[in-house]
């Protein structure tokens, strides 16, 4: 088993500040007969504060036998990521595991061919202020190629998060909006909603409401995303919800305005939201 | 556009404008037994309306009925209505079932699950999702009883789901926190179902594929004058932390 995370740590360092497209990292290699290859493809542009920050993990098999990867319910509990922040030096480890159900992360990775998926990182990390983030992310277990374990390195990257840019912050979720909308499948709606619901930010609130109505299955994840953003115009949104969606989903943007009743301490929103409950229950 | 799932079945019915009173009627049972379906190895319909989804795809289906409105005002003569209509058969999530249970320490009760497609190829349910809704006793936040439990909280309902296409899940019923002194005996129970919805089907609402289960975690006293915390289901499920720390 090679180990390449040192010289890819200074290749990823050297694609960023060249501004490359990608940055590609080689973590694992098996032996000769049991080869599986991690890469982890890194945005190719600045990332301005409250954006989704996205890593691509390719998973590719070279060998002859399938390959078996686990990474965790969901896909994302097995990764445990530490960082430390531009005003944060005390490093953080968290590894995601939620209550209740998900799908199996267990993925086979059949041979010659390559398993890909999205990390939005915004789930591990709070990219609270701009400047210098360093992340490390493990995989909690290596990989099974028939009797055989491969280890899985550790990987390492910066991430520079500039100033916040609400233009450009607009552009980027009205693009995932647009392809919730577009999308042919719950996967691919999923992906984008689930980006969109990480941005953290007032700016996102109507794409949010967009995707509510998209019709693709998503409206969970809208709701999240305004309830994390709990301003005005979201709990707003989240009001609007409650007649104008079917009542399965009115059960969730009431669920949401409960909780952003029980949390805040800004007594206008308070009295906007038990008003419209108590609306709500009498109609 | 109605959805139908695959070898499965959804009803249909006709409403009719009434022009003397302005208003929609449903002529449901007027129509019945002239139902026909443009392709029958898509979608075939019976007497009362009900289709059943033989084959994925999409195909129309149509009825016709005689009507006449009554009115004191308006001569209203009786008139053959036909009404046509577009059958979508889709994919749909079939045998959920548990696969396993086991206890994984620290409190956390874990499932797998298992379901396949209607189709016979879970690639079919890219419109899907399967997921649980789990309700508490009372309060959004549920906040759980401390002491003795931990200080923490669940969303209520806590809801959960993932793309349909993955054919497995996990279910984890874990413990978020320490648990605080001093203990005592103390329970609560949460209800669980596990639940499907598609884009095109049932107008996409949920439709229940098992439950409700009982989720019920307890802080009770050993013999000894220790305490133990216990979370079982009613599908062979139980973990513990025995004695708590």
């Amino acid at each position: 088993v090679r180990h390449g995370t040192f010289s890819v740590w200074l290749q990823l360092t050297a694609g960023l500040t060249l501004g490359a497209m990608y940055a590609f990292s080689s973590a694992v290699v098996g032996t000769s007969q049991n080869e599986l290859s991690i890469t982890y493809l890194l945005p190719p542009t600045p990332i301005t504060l409250h954006e989704p920050v996205v890593w691509r993990l390719q998973a590719h098999n070279v060998s002859k036998l399938t390959a078996q990867l686990d990474l965790g319910k969901n896909r994302e509990e097995n990764f445990i990521i530490t960082y430390t922040g531009p005003n944060d030096p005390v490093p953080k480890t968290i590894r995601r595991h939620k209550e209740g159900f998900g799908i199996t992360g267990t993925i086979a990775v059949a041979p010659n061919s390559t398993f890909e998926q999205e990390l939005l990182l915004n789930k591990w990390v709070v990219f609270s202020d701009p400047g210098r983030y360093d992340i490390e992310l493990k995989l909690l277990r290596g990989a099974t190629q028939g009797a055989d374990s491969i280890e899985i390195s550790s990987f390492k990257a910066s991430v520079e998060i500039l100033p916040r840019d609400p233009k450009r912050l607009a552009e980027i979720c009205n693009s995932l909006v647009a392809r919730v909308e577009k999308a042919n499948s719950y996967e691919q709606a999923a992906e984008a909603a689930l980006e969109l619901r990480f941005v953290a930010d007032p700016v996102a609130v109507p794409y949010l409401q967009r995707a509510l109505y998209a019709k693709k299955l998503v409206e969970p994840l809208a709701i999240e995303g305004l309830e994390q953003i709990a301003n005005e115009e979201a709990t707003q949104a989240l009001i609007d919800a409650l007649s104008r969606t079917p009542p399965e989903t009115s059960v969730i943007a009431r669920s949401a305005l409960e909780r952003i009743e029980s949390g805040t301490h800004d007594t206008k929103t308070k009295l906007l939201i038990q008003q419209a409950l108590k609306s709500d229950r009498t109609s | 556009v109605r959805g139908i799932p695959f070898q499965s079945t959804s009803g249909n019915g006709a409403n009719a404008y009434d022009t003397c009173s302005g208003l929609w009627d449903d002529v449901s049972d007027a129509a019945y037994g002239n139902w026909t379906t443009g392709n029958s190895s898509i979608a075939t319909v019976d007497y009362y309306g009900t289709h059943t989804g033989r084959g994925l795809g999409s195909t129309t289906s149509s009825t016709s009925a005689l009507l006449q409105i009554s009115s004191i005002q308006v001569n209203c003569p009786v008139h053959r209505n036909t009404a046509r209509g577009n059958d979508n058969v889709v994919a749909v999530p079939v045998n959920f079932h548990q696969l396993s249970t086991s206890d994984q320490g620290n409190g956390d009760l874990h499932f797998t699950y298992s379901w396949d497609s209607s189709s016979g190829n879970l690639a079919d349910l890219s419109a899907c999702t399967v997921g649980e809704i789990v309700t508490y006793p009372g309060g959004n936040p549920y906040m759980w009883p401390s002491p003795p439990f931990p200080a923490t909280s669940s969303n209520n309902p806590t809801i959960a789901e993932g793309a349909a296409t993955a054919g497995m899940g996990v279910d984890d019923n874990v413990v978020s926190g320490s648990f605080v002194k001093p203990y005592g005996a103390s329970s609560f129970t949460a209800t669980e179902y596990f639940r499907y919805k598609c884009t095109n089907v049932n107008n996409g609402n949920y439709v229940n594929l098992m439950g409700p289960l009982s989720i019920a975690r307890s802080v009770q006293q050993n013999s000894n004058g220790t305490w133990k915390f216990i979370v079982t289901k009613p599908t062979n499920g139980q973990a513990t932390i025995n004695p708590l720390p």
